[in-house]
């Protein structure tokens, strides 16, 4: 849940006219939430915003590269483990129980499915 | 639901006795707190794998899972699928033969011989905290459910749940609470299976369901696309997706995740603990196919519904025959029973691991002896039970509350895994560095949070905050560990990756 929405289902309106405990804190909220958006919402915006426009000029197949590469380089890491990391504690050294062949199993359908649905 | 017959309730009862024996069969080879704790350290990867799985996926998340997608449509695929994987495998290979070999039990305690014991007391009482409240508001969503399809009584359903989680959870600790699980994934699977066969043979199969949803008025082929673009109000942007949730959002989940770690330790050999993880991440793949796919369904069928989170049970009391409809209850009370045991497990744990036994030693000398252990793991198992049973009722009227710890958690997962990460892999990494970047990494959360759209292209940006988050806690630790004591190469000794892992294979 948002966190301001959450809040403000907490909190009684501002305006409310309620003068107790909760009114209060209510009132105080409103002041710092719309004191912090009015100073540091402007400044922060202007820092985010190249980086929004920027993502946003971005083409989906981007998108789509950069998803399926963290899946791709996640399996060129594991393959890059030694052998006895991988079968450390393995009653035997078989090749069913090589854990990287295991990711690779786990790894391509994902791989697969980004490709289909990604874009 | 709608109504239930006989052959419904025969389903039903031939599953809590299912669960009762398995649970209950465990029960004669507890005999130590290692026994309890960590399942005597003899679970196989299939087991831990599976149980990773269900325990992460309660009721309420099948009712908002299939509500999201039926709402945003695929994208909401990507919490289970690339806000999943890519972490499993870090946990997998760098997270749990770690933690498997410093001899850690739980996150509160790496923290507080890592830092400082202040760390581990904030952390452990944080995360007792939630884990109380979860069991708590999942008891209540229990009777709500019970009141809804079998006309209980909210107070009756509450403890026949709480009975059935107790008898197996006190007597047979995580070895019970696991091989339950398994069951409990089994029968979840089938369900959810037999909804998704119903709903997509109802509307028409994958072309159906497209047909229909793009001939609904302000729908458009980005309902089906798993990747969304990057603009204004969107909720699920690809960027967040991919670096924020992709990678931080979700190892922080799973590194985090006292349940998940739990079960990881509690393994035969450190390749099972390792296997485990992989076969999460296979079975994880299943979920959006499960769950999210009849949401999308509904869509298709009822596009009309008063609230998102009516498609499940729309599905169930329209398209579901007798027997089936049993095995959905079932399968929702499954999922709901997986979560509770596991928190409840967890929750005793870390007060026995973290809070008791320091204390223990503390004010006696001595370390506590396993016997004590175990006499107080069930003794804890059976009163946080009772507790939670008692405090549930109160959700009534509060539930915004699980909401509120669920934001506050969320406020210290970016700080914490850049905490977690420096402490293990930076042997420069100070007691003063941790907790500033810990305080400031919070404080940067929330107000991002406060600042919202006002900043960020969505109104509920926290894709985004933990991402910044994670690396200005991860900057600012850095910072003020360059200026502050270090500790020495023999305080660090089985606490740092290098001393850990690295020495291990080479020995």
């Amino acid at each position: 849940m948002s966190f301001n929405r959450l809040l403000a289902e907490a909190l009684p309106p501002a305006d409310s006219g309620d003068e107790g405990l909760l009114g209060q804190i209510a009132e105080m909220w409103k002041w710092f939430q719309d004191s912090a958006r009015n100073t540091l919402g402007p400044p922060l915006k202007s820092l985010h915003e190249p980086i929004d426009n920027w993502l946003g000029s971005l083409p989906m197949s981007v998108a789509m590269a950069c998803a399926i590469g963290l899946f791709v380089l996640a399996g060129i890491w594991v393959w890059t483990l030694q052998s006895d990391f991988i079968f450390r504690g393995a009653p035997d050294r078989s090749r069913w129980r090589d854990l990287r062949i295991w990711s690779m199993v786990v790894l391509l359908p994902y791989i697969t499915i980004y490709l289909l649905l990604g874009r | 639901m709608g109504e239930l017959l006989a052959i419904d309730y025969v389903i039903i009862g031939v599953y809590m006795v299912g669960v009762l024996y398995i649970g209950s069969y465990f029960a004669k080879y507890i005999h130590s707190s290692g026994d309890f704790f960590l399942a005597g350290r003899a679970l196989p990867f299939w087991a831990i794998g599976m149980s990773v799985v269900v325990s992460d996926i309660g009721a309420l998340d099948l009712i908002a899972g299939a509500g999201g997608a039926y709402d945003r449509g695929l994208a909401q695929a990507n919490f289970d699928w690339i806000g999943s994987v890519p972490a499993l495998l870090i946990a997998a290979f760098i997270f749990v033969p770690y933690y498997w070999r410093a001899g850690v039990y739980t996150l509160p305690e790496f923290l507080g011989r890592r830092f400082n014991p202040a760390t581990r007391w904030v952390n452990a009482l944080v995360l007792l905290v939630f884990m109380l409240v979860t069991v708590s508001i999942m008891l209540w969503t229990s009777a709500v459910f019970l009141n809804t399809v079998l006309g209980w009584d909210h107070l009756t359903a509450i403890w026949v749940t709480t009975a059935i989680v107790g008898c197996y959870a006190i007597s047979g600790g995580l070895a019970a609470v696991v091989m339950t699980d398994v069951l409990q994934l089994v029968i979840m699977f089938v369900g959810t299976g037999a909804l998704l066969a119903l709903g997509m043979w109802e509307v028409g199969g994958w072309d159906g369901m497209v047909e229909k949803v793009l001939a609904q008025p302000n729908e458009s082929e980005e309902y089906f696309r798993l990747l969304v673009e990057h603009r204004e109000g969107t909720e699920y942007p690809w960027p967040g997706m991919v670096f924020s949730l992709g990678i931080i959002m979700s190892t922080a989940y799973f590194v985090g995740n006292q349940a998940v770690m739990q079960r990881a330790l509690g393994a035969r050999s450190e390749w099972d603990a390792k296997a485990g993880m992989l076969t999460a991440g296979l079975f994880k793949m299943a979920i959006p196919l499960l769950v999210f796919l009849p949401g999308m369904a509904a869509r298709g069928l009822y596009p009309d519904l008063d609230t998102a989170d009516g498609a499940i049970p729309t599905l169930i009391d329209r398209l579901m025959p007798p027997g089936l409809k049993g095995l959905m209850f079932s399968a929702f009370f499954a999922a709901l029973m997986s979560s509770v045991d596991s928190y409840l497990n967890s929750c005793v744990t870390i007060f026995t691991g973290d809070v008791y036994r320091p204390l223990h030693k503390k004010f006696t000398g001595n370390e506590m002896s396993e016997k004590l252990g175990l006499t107080l793991g069930r003794s804890l198992t059976a009163f946080v039970l009772v507790a939670a049973a008692i405090y549930a009722p109160r959700f009534s009227e509060s539930e915004a509350l699980y909401d509120v710890i669920q934001t506050l958690l969320s406020l210290f997962q970016g700080p914490t895994l850049a905490i977690l990460l420096l402490g293990i892999f930076w042997r420069g990494a100070t007691a003063w560095g941790g907790f500033v970047g810990l305080v400031l990494g919070v404080a940067l959360t929330s107000l991002l949070n406060i600042l919202g759209d006002a900043v960020f292209i969505s109104d509920d940006p926290y894709l985004f905050v933990s991402f910044w988050s994670f690396w200005v806690s991860l900057g600012v630790t850095i910072a003020i560990s360059l200026v502050t004591k270090k500790k020495t190469t023999e305080e660090l000794e089985g606490l740092v990756y290098g001393s850990v892992v690295t020495k291990s294979i080479s020995n």
